[in-house]
């Protein structure tokens, strides 16, 4: 797992000064600061977005609440590039809207490429990852605290400040490094938008056989991204955040005068992140039903996807089952260490694990290069988190007193394993496959970099397509990815409203 | 070498800072009913854990009919050792069924279903074998464990705190019922407990385990009667401990005098008074004033102060009339035990 960092570092070393001089060059210079600037004002206002909407959907009295609930949660389901893809084909040149207006004489619209449309982009489409933690929070948090903080006086609002807002903390911290990690790694959505952050400088440099740099470049968005774990779990704060009592109905604030502002306010929102892409898509794929080159290549492409993102499911809920058992019932110095060293993926931007793995398959592995088992291996470092994540719980809910007792009933490791604990943990394996075949399906600068030449996915066919200008090419693909996405979301959402 | 079925020598096993188990020796007597008791945290579940060859421990050897299971350089897995382990949380396996779950540890050559039907039968649960755990209530998934273990035709049987999960008003009915089931087949076990009246209703033999050592082992009554310390005394029940003096033979201590055992050195002395061995009397005895009172129904536990300051706790009968502050006499109606440090 550490080995697509390792290999950078080392590669970075052997440009030696020309390195040095690539990381410390004014480009670098601009490209850092550029990425920096669009990850803290996506996750600023993904908080603002996240923490207001969440508020307004747990607990007060806003019309028709739970609709609001399942809809606010969904353009997770839009990748970035998807989300870029219908911007673009909306807003940009040749887009729908200058289809529909230029017969009545509007020649051009405002820019949507550059920071603007990248920060819109990735902001309408990532700040669920802080409503749902808030949310949660909110609906878990024990309503005494504020209760107390009223009776001893304080006002609503400043209630809301000075117990409830600190209490939602972890909540924000959390789902605020998750957007800032997913802007800092994008690839997707800034190349459609051709914004020059660090990981379209990166690719940029890669496909115009500038190796040496792009790595330096990499190593660099690395830092970035150990920038922003480390900083997390510094910020986090010592205190302990817990309910004392469960109570059963979280009180609940009556808008009175604000209820229709909030109402238009959600609205909007569910509007720009979730209908126009839509609509959007369906637009396009109206225009689309007459070529009939379009459908063809996404049948190919999606086969393909699906069989790339069923290899690394199967692949990495396999790689991650020994990790999560030395974990989960050997805990240790060595467990936790391969532990650590599994989630280290998360914090990998794709693009830094792809070039790792081009770079080592084309000096000292030739004939991996440009294969389908490097590709695998790739999302499978890439997801191996995720398939770890869910073979850990799945583990953790065996009781391992059931183990133990069939060893005491004569049965050896290896059957007690095959009898007792693999049946316990199959549905909970299934489970993670699927998010991270989910996931793989969804991944693009991996697939871009890594796969064999000509080897499309819908992914990149979005990608390409949109590139291109083939609006219409992108929209069954964008379409089918945006439908399989949603469905583990809407699965959770639905789940958490039941509980 | 002792000729004991199970022999546990030197066992003993720390958790980093923590000694769990401090150089214990356990003897068992084939078709015994033996109860380890102890409080939360000293030791009696690892030191259980150790003997089924799910810990390693640091030192000590274990034998089981003249065979090692853990020596100097033995070591037998857990599954080679024909000991049964009856968990505390039943640990019945989730994805089987009751039949299936009793058929799993069976010796190969077993007509299966017919086994499993006679254990069934045994345990009380004709005709549940077609049922998922989760259906089952607690004594029930209890009586499973049981025929589970049991059907692996074990040499010995450990249980841990098997009736900690049971609610109150079933479990007098289930320890009758578990220790008819281990007498009716002979077999040899080891319960692990923290509830003293468990250990004594249950067990014929109780060990006492306090921070990682046993202190004292016997027959329920003994133990009962005649602690060995202080700790084994309050441990087992209401007890109330005295300071007294002895000379020529003599106990003289806050309740007057009472022969000493013959063994008993000369000088200061822990004496313990059962509350069910004192009564209240309005003629004569020590004099002392009510301080509290706890009704319990078949019974009240009286608390008074005697002149000298000593409190006492003395079981009386319900019916007995007594006010809070009234000055009474208190007499010693049974025996006054002289106990260890």
């Amino acid at each position: 797992m550490l080995l697509p960092t390792a290999y950078l570092v080392v590669r970075v070393l052997d440009e030696g000064v020309s390195a040095w001089e690539d990381i410390t060059s004014v480009a670098a210079r601009q490209a850092v600061v550029r990425t920096v600037a669009l990850a803290t004002t996506v996750t600023a206002a993904s908080v603002a977005l996240g923490v207001s909407l969440g508020w307004l959907t747990a607990r007060t009295d806003l019309p028709l609440r739970r609709m609001w609930t399942v809809l606010l949660a969904l353009p997770l389901a839009v990748p970035s590039y998807v989300g870029a893809y219908t911007f673009v084909a909306a807003f940009g040149p040749r887009g729908m809207l200058q289809d529909v207006l230029s017969p009545l004489g509007v020649a051009t619209l405002p820019e949507i490429y550059g920071f603007r449309g990248a920060w819109l982009v990735l902001t309408l489409f990532t700040f669920p990852y802080v409503l749902l933690p808030v949310r949660a929070a909110l609906h878990m948090m024990d309503r005494s605290f504020e209760e107390a903080a009223r009776g001893l006086g304080a006002s609503r609002a400043e209630a809301f400040w000075r117990v409830t807002l600190p209490q939602l903390r972890p909540a924000i911290a959390a789902g605020g490094v998750l957007v800032a990690l997913y802007t800092l790694s994008d690839f997707g959505a800034v190349s459609i938008l051709r914004f020059d952050s660090l990981s379209r400088v990166i690719y940029i440099r890669y496909t115009s056989f500038d190796r040496g740099s792009a790595a330096a470049f990499a190593l660099v968005l690395v830092a970035l991204s150990l920038v922003v774990v480390i900083g997390e779990s510094m910020l986090r704060g010592k205190a302990r955040y817990h309910a004392t009592t469960r109570h059963a109905a979280a009180p609940v604030v009556r808008l009175g005068a604000w209820k229709w502002p909030a109402f238009a306010f959600c609205t909007s929102v569910v509007i720009i992140s979730l209908v126009v892409p839509l609509s959007v898509i369906a637009y396009w794929l109206a225009r689309a039903a007459t070529d009939d080159s379009a459908s063809w290549l996404t049948r190919e492409a999606a086969w393909n996807s699906v069989y790339a993102s069923g290899l690394a499911a199967l692949v990495a809920v396999a790689a991650s089952l020994p990790i999560a058992l030395m974990a989960v019932r050997y805990p240790g110095a060595l467990a936790s260490v391969a532990e650590k060293a599994a989630y280290t993926g998360y914090a990998l931007p794709g693009i830094t694990i792809a070039l790792a793995l081009v770079f080592f398959a084309a000096n000292y592995a030739p004939s991996l290069y440009q294969t389908m088992p490097l590709l695998i291996f790739a999302y499978t470092v890439r997801f191996l988190p995720q398939a770890l994540g869910s073979s850990r719980t799945a583990l953790l809910q065996v009781n391992p007193n059931t183990e133990d007792a069939a060893r005491g009933l004569g049965r050896s490791r290896a059957t007690v394993f095959r009898r007792v604990t693999l049946p316990q943990i199959v549905p909970g394996l299934t489970s993670g496959a699927l998010l991270v075949f989910l996931t793989v399906m969804k991944e693009l600068p991996v697939t871009l970099l890594v796969s064999p030449i000509g080897f499309d996915t819908l992914a990149t066919r979005v990608w390409s397509a949109t590139s291109e200008g083939f609006f219409a090419r992108a929209a069954l693909p964008a379409l089918l990815l945006v439908a399989l996405s949603s469905i583990p979301l809407l699965v959770s959402v639905l789940r958490e409203e039941r509980a | 070498m002792s000729d004991a079925f199970l022999h546990a020598r030197g066992i003993e096993k720390r958790y980093g800072q923590t000694q769990a188990v401090a150089g214990v020796d356990v003897d068992v007597a084939q078709g015994r009913l033996v109860a380890l008791l102890g409080p939360s945290g000293c030791g009696k579940t690892t030191l259980l854990r150790i003997i089924a060859g799910f810990e390693y421990p640091d030192a000590g050897d274990v034998l089981l009919d003249g065979r090692v299971l853990n020596g100097k350089t033995t070591f037998v897995v857990p599954e080679k050792r024909h000991i049964g382990m009856v968990f505390q949380d039943y640990a019945l396996f989730p994805h089987f069924d009751v039949a299936r779950n009793i058929a799993f540890g069976m010796p190969s050559g077993v007509n299966g279903r017919k086994r499993v039907d006679e254990l069934l039968e045994l345990v009380g649960l004709t005709g549940l074998g077609g049922r998922m755990p989760h259906e089952l209530s607690g004594g029930q998934q209890q009586r499973v464990a049981l025929a589970r273990t049991f059907a692996a035709e074990p040499a010995l049987v450990l249980l841990d705190e098997p009736f900690s999960n049971l609610d109150p008003a079933l479990r007098t009915k289930v320890r009758a019922e578990v220790r008819q089931i281990i007498q009716a087949l002979g077999t040899t076990a080891v319960f692990v407990t923290h509830d003293q009246e468990e250990a004594l209703s249950v067990a014929e033999t109780v060990i006492v385990m306090l921070e990682g050592r046993i202190v004292q082992s016997g027959p329920p009554a003994e133990i009962y009667r005649r602690p060995a310390t202080r700790g084994v005394a309050e441990f087992l029940g209401d007890a109330n401990m005295l300071e007294g003096h002895v000379r020529d033979g003599e106990l003289s201590f806050a309740l007057g005098l009472a022969a000493a055992a013959s063994t008993h050195a000369e000088g200061h002395a822990h004496v313990l008074v059962r509350p069910e061995n004192l009564a209240l009397t309005s003629d004569g005895g020590v004099q002392g004033v009510v301080v509290g009172r706890e009704y319990y129904g078949h019974d009240q536990m009286i608390s008074v102060r005697l002149g000298d300051g000593t409190l006492l706790r003395i079981r009386a009968h319900a019916g007995d009339d007594v006010a809070l502050g009234a000055t009474i006499g208190v007499v010693l109606r049974g025996s006054a035990v002289i106990v260890g440090e």
